[in-house]
């Protein structure tokens, strides 16, 4: 059985002013979703706001989309921008890094970046909230390859609206 | 002296009660840089604990982000070195999230919050 892709919202992000006023944004668009509890609402805000902030601070603001779409009982967010090769590989080992990570490493690891703090801004822990709010894996698809500045890539996270934990394996890829 | 900080589209709403001791945190604090945010709030603490031993801190936060948590964490580590800290972490029913961070931040303080469903 092949279920279908429900759209539900498409913001995209280009200027700054797109940027300051994110939160206002996705609090409205998001918090207007009908039918769904919201407890739940607030998880895909909270990612959100880390997938958002973590392009601000480590990806100067580079224009970017932010998709949801249910398919079945999960529900889907995609952020996708555009970044250079390194930042792309350096992306990629650090959702690895994550994805091999049982939910009781992620929860010390991120008490560990809050009393030993590691980066100058930031904290460190926006993609492991990530994958603690989803108890799923962080995907990540690149989309194109156009030259060494400019990879254009989708971090994907999928939430299952009941809820059911699943670990997985430290596969990167979507299906 | 100035009795609040106004609340801006990432930083939330600053209260000082001088009869009660008490500073209330309401809103959000979500900048992407929350050290001037703070700074400024730990400045606009100190003239308050300056003059008490206990001090009340209600805390009633919608979103919270992780660039945040290192600097709140910082703040209230400060505030536990120099006077008796008594923290009001407020929550609503269906609000597990914000419950979570101030469970957190109270292991990580190492004293005891209360926790006020809302």
């Amino acid at each position: 059985m092949k279920f279908e892709r429900k759209d539900i919202l498409e913001i995209d992000f280009i200027t700054n002013r797109d940027y300051d006023l994110f939160f206002d944004t996705i609090n409205a668009e998001i918090s207007s979703i009908t039918n769904i509890k919201k407890s739940f609402l607030k998880k895909l805000i909270i990612c959100s706001i880390e997938l958002i902030q973590n392009n601000i601070i480590y990806n100067n603001k580079a224009v970017s989309r932010l998709e949801l779409y249910s398919i079945a009982d999960f529900f889907i967010l995609d952020y996708i921008q555009t970044t250079n090769k390194l930042k792309f590989q350096n992306l990629a080992n650090k959702i690895d890094n994550i994805n091999k990570m049982d939910f009781d490493n992620i929860d010390l690891k991120i008490k560990e970046n809050i009393e030993k703090p590691k980066f100058k801004s930031g904290s460190g822990n926006g993609l492991l909230t990530c994958r603690l709010k989803t108890k799923n894996q962080l995907y990540l698809e690149l989309l194109d390859a156009k030259n060494e500045n400019k990879y254009k890539f989708i971090l994907r996270l999928k939430l299952d609206y009941y809820e059911k934990s699943n670990p997985g394996t430290s596969k990167n890829t979507f299906s | 002296m100035k009795n609040q900080i106004p609340a801006q589209a990432k930083t939330p709403l600053v209260e000082k009660d001088l009869k009660l001791n008490l500073i209330k945190i309401s809103g959000v604090i979500i900048p992407e840089n929350p050290i001037p945010f703070f700074e400024d709030l730990y400045s606009f603490t100190e003239e308050l604990v300056q003059k008490t031993s206990k001090f009340n801190l209600h805390v009633d936060l919608e979103y919270f982000n992780t660039s945040s948590a290192r600097y709140f964490y910082d703040y209230l580590k400060k505030l536990i070195e120099i006077c008796d800290l008594h923290l009001t972490w407020f929550y609503d029913s269906d609000d597990e999230d914000i419950l979570e961070s101030g469970q957190e931040l109270e292991e990580l303080c190492k004293i005891k919050f209360s926790f006020v469903e809302k």
